[in-house]
């Protein structure tokens, strides 16, 4: 038993862990804060991603656009080290995810889209548990914890355990989760989906104070004129391959961001067509 | 609507017939054709033919009952994909029911239910199409029965007592089919007994009139002519799918629940008491425990599995009171234990996709392994131990203690060990949390660690039992009391290392864990995910992968058959020599004072087998890893 409580480290031994990972990053302006070069993966016969290369310089506000099934979620659960990939690397204020994980992943604050929490917790423990296994002190968690409820009206849900959040609801308490512990870098999977136009508008000011104090966003929508609205730069991105990047007015041009996209990634029905039986 | 629905859980349920899924289906496929052979090679008495035909029967309608239950059907066509639909729910059943019975499971129950056929037609031709018929008819209990219990026991789940009592029920069937024997035995007589003389005739006539002997009884009726009692029978049989089907209609009928199930009052969940009331130290291991502790006590899934184990070892030492028998009282904090690792060996996968946040936090794969592991040990010592002191005190058998505290204290920590261990190697999903309507599709197949669990965990005591049989032999107390010690220092040794092996496992695979948690029961090869171990198995050697899969295939039986089951036999005072079978186990063989130095050769062989089929992957593997970061720092 000594030895388990030893080695295992009954609580106690763990304490402040989390700050001795915690490698200083390149913060120099020239190095990115995401980088991804090369990144590819394919599922049997479906190329998800293919060679995709994109950098998201420091302090931007970064939009990843593309169709269902683009490979958005692919690239950016690549980019944050839940998925392998076959080839390239993602590296993280210049520190490769896979090579040198934890520093790493010190840095980044993740949204995915559509995967679990721990469901049986109410929010306020979800982000008590978090807090405290990402090595932050009681008091720190509790108060960012009390904040970000606030803010994110959740507050008013005390008693409901994460399994009975609404769709809205969730992302909020996901994106709780990702802001807790003060990350460099935001990596957000369709952050606005099923939130309601207050929320949503909180939940942007959020963001953009993020991004005016240095921090960065990279997020995945398909919702253009919300990517417009907030986003400097843009990629997107169609079959698993980048066919544009850059700043924001770069891309789009003269015409909206909408019609860019839509001739980009192109060859699709406009919808006009077809349905006879539907209309008649 | 039977075939569309047939065809559409063909398709569903697709995937690939290989490892214990293989093992499982071979299994079955044995017993059943080992039902045929029985009404073969019995032909001659055919009194204890249908005595055995029905106890048989019995035990295949509830293997087909509880199949779903064990084997999970999180990747089967649920009732639940057709809500929307405008099909009413009676039509939905006879759809469902039909696409039920078509698939591997029916067709090996098939096989075994042909037995009856068999029977028939060695009475005559009439007799032969009334067993083919019956035969059908038992399938379709079987199967309706497996779908009603699903059913019943989700729509039970939904409250707290619900799953106390589904808990207790099935606690019940577990206890029942391992230590019923005991109760029965001195009754009936032992196996040889029955195989050569019948059942007496008061169990033979129980064994006749539960649905499960109906067909033998109807084959028998028109064997006899006697068709009053054959269309009694048919009628009973009717009646009774008639009724268990509308009921299964009048559960499919119900609006599922809309709020997944919980059953901790809301205002336990106050603000202030975020931090556990044990006052948990606010450290990362600390804070997980404190989530898996409420998850223990608000998941359906855990909470469930929680009664279980304790309700299925209390019953298993309280069954064989019936006859007089105290023998098992002290054990059943033991038992507590090994069948709380049976039902606790997939833990990652009733949480579904949320091991996302370990993955991500910088370090935690480690810090939520031993944090999962302390709160088994909150969960299940304190219950165990307390049982262990009471029992064995009532049970008066005060020169026990040795013994039983060195199994709880082996047993408690090994179990431990086990517990996550499983969980990261050998996750079987369900659906996803989000995914799931019913409380029972947290967890895919529940077989492999609920049937090899328990017996791996009671092995990792081996060390301490041994000291206690020695102490015992040797009549030195101070031999018997160091039983405990080695226990404690095992136990913990066990915990240590199995839980070291988990964490590394997931701070190598997470992403793959991930990956197959999120897809649920899907197809393995569907999943495209490459981990480095499958990278480094391609790479290895022929001989070495010969070696390996010889190894891996071949390890258990030095182990269990040529190593525990002597064990047990002795250890039971059957003399082995006596054993029909003794040519098989090697132990049995050699001279009396040769016996037990064997059997330690053929456990010692076991475990070296299985060591290399784990070790000599891992080098390669290390090998490989070392070559690859080499690589990319070029």
């Amino acid at each position: 038993m000594v030895l388990a409580y030893w080695y295992a480290g009954w609580p106690g031994y763990e304490r402040n862990k989390g700050e001795k990972l915690s490698r200083e990053p390149k913060l120099e302006a020239k190095t990115p804060a995401l980088e991804l070069t090369g990144l590819s993966k394919t599922f049997g016969e479906t190329v998800a991603a293919d060679n995709v290369n994109l950098a998201v310089p420091q302090g931007s506000f970064f939009g990843l656009v593309g169709p269902n099934g683009a490979g958005k979620t692919t690239t950016l659960s690549m980019a944050v080290g839940l998925m392998r990939p076959d080839a390239g690397s993602s590296r993280i204020f210049g520190i490769d995810i896979w090579t040198e994980p934890l520093p790493a992943k010190a840095l980044i604050g993740v949204l995915p889209d559509g995967m679990a929490l721990p469901e049986r917790l109410t929010g306020r423990e979800a982000l008590t548990y978090l807090g405290l296994l990402r090595g932050l002190d009681e008091d720190t968690v509790a108060e960012r914890a009390a904040e970000l409820l606030a803010v994110l009206e959740l507050d008013d849900a005390e008693q409901t355990l994460l399994v009975q959040y609404s769709a809205g609801m969730r992302k909020k308490i996901g994106l709780a989760l990702a802001l807790l512990h003060a990350p460099k870098l935001l990596i957000l999977d369709e952050p606005l989906e099923a939130v309601d136009p207050v929320s949503a508008s909180t939940v942007k000011t959020i963001l953009q104070r993020f991004v005016a104090s240095g921090g960065s966003v990279i997020m995945s929508s398909h919702v253009m004129p919300l990517v417009e609205q907030i986003c400097d730069r843009v990629a997107i991105l169609d079959n698993g391959r980048v066919l544009a990047a850059g700043a924001l007015d770069q891309v789009r041009g003269e015409r909206t961001l909408e019609e860019v996209f839509v001739d980009r990634v192109g060859d699709q029905t406009s919808g006009e067509e077809g349905f006879a039986w539907l209309v008649s | 609507m039977v075939g569309l629905l047939t065809r559409m859980n063909l398709a569903m349920k697709r995937s690939p017939l290989k490892g214990m899924r293989l093992f499982w289906v071979s299994a079955a496929f044995i017993l059943a054709i080992g039902t045929i052979a029985l009404v073969i090679f019995k032909s001659h008495q055919p009194v204890i033919l249908v005595d055995l035909g029905t106890i048989a029967f019995a035990g295949w309608t509830l293997m087909l009952a509880l199949a779903p239950v064990f084997g999970g059907r999180g990747s089967e066509i649920h009732p639940e994909h057709f809500v929307l639909l405008p099909i009413p729910p009676r039509r939905l059943a006879v759809g469902l029911l039909g696409a039920a019975l078509v698939g591997l499971v029916p067709a090996i129950a098939l096989v075994a239910f042909a037995a009856l056929a068999v029977y028939g037609f060695q009475l005559g031709l009439l007799p032969g199409l009334a067993g083919v018929l019956f035969a059908f008819l038992h399938l379709l209990l079987g199967v309706l029965l497996a779908r009603l219990v699903y059913a019943a026991m989700g729509a039970a789940m939904q409250t707290r007592l619900g799953m106390e009592i589904v808990g207790l029920l099935f606690a019940l069937f577990l206890a029942g089919v391992s230590v019923g024997w005991f109760v029965i035995e001195p009754v009936a007589g032992g196996i040889g007994l029955i195989v050569t003389e019948g059942l007496p005739p008061v169990i033979a006539a129980l064994f006749r009139l539960l649905p499960s002997g109906w067909g033998w009884l109807a084959v028998d009726a028109v064997g006899w002519g006697d068709w009053g009692l054959t269309a009694a029978v048919f009628l009973g049989f009717t009646v009774t799918i008639g009724s268990l089907f509308l009921l299964w209609v009048s559960l499919l009928a119900r609006r599922p629940s809309l709020k997944p199930a919980s059953y901790e009052s809301t205002d336990r969940r106050t603000m202030n008491r975020v931090v556990f009331p044990l006052r948990l130290p606010d450290t990362p291991v600390g804070a997980v425990i404190s989530k898996e502790l409420r998850t223990w006590r608000r998941d359906p899934w855990r909470a469930l599995n929680l009664r279980i184990a304790f309700w299925t070892g209390l019953l298993m030492g309280a069954i064989p009171l019936l006859i007089g028998q105290v023998g098992l009282l002290p054990f059943v904090g033991v038992l507590i234990v090994l069948i709380g690792c049976g039902v606790t060996g997939n833990l990652y996968a009733g949480d579904g996709s949320a091991v996302w946040q370990t993955l991500l936090t910088p370090g935690a794969e480690r810090i939520d392994v031993r944090g999962r592991q302390w709160a088994w040990l909150l969960v299940f010592a304190p219950v165990s131990i307390l049982t262990t002191v009471i029992f064995t005190l009532l049970s008066g058998r005060h020169s026990a203690w040795p013994l039983v505290l060195s199994l709880l204290l082996g047993t408690l920590g090994g179990a431990a060990g086990l517990a996550v261990l499983f969980s990261v190697r050998f996750p079987s999903p369900g659906l996803d949390p989000l995914k799931r309507k019913n409380p029972m599709d947290s967890s895919g197949g529940t077989l492999n660690e609920s049937f090899f669990l328990p017996w791996l965990a009671a092995l990792t005591s081996l060390p301490a039992v041994g000291v206690v049989w020695m102490g015992y032999r040797l009549d030195s107390p101070l031999l018997q009391w160091t039983g405990p010690l080695v226990g404690m220092l095992t136990g913990t040794g066990f915990a240590w290392w199995l839980g070291r092996a988990a964490y590394r496992r997931l701070e190598e695979n997470g992403p793959q864990l991930l990956n197959l948690l999120l897809m649920g029961p899907a197809p393995e090869e569907e999943t495209g995910e490459k981990s480095i171990s499958e990278i480094a198995w391609k790479e290895l050697p022929l001989w070495k992968k010969a070696v390996v899969w010889l190894c891996s295939r071949l390890f258990w039986i030095p182990l269990s058959i040529q190593g525990i089951l002597p064990i047990v036999l002795k250890l039971n005072g059957v003399d082995g020599s006596s054993l029909p079978w003794r040519t098989w186990i090697l132990a049995f063989r050699a001279p009396v004072e040769l016996q037990w130095p064997v059997i330690i050769v053929m456990i010692a062989l076991g475990v070296l087998m299985g060591v290399m089929a784990i070790q000599i992957p891992r080098k390669h593997l290390q090998a490989v890893k070392q070559h690859t970061a080499g690589g990319s720092r070029d």
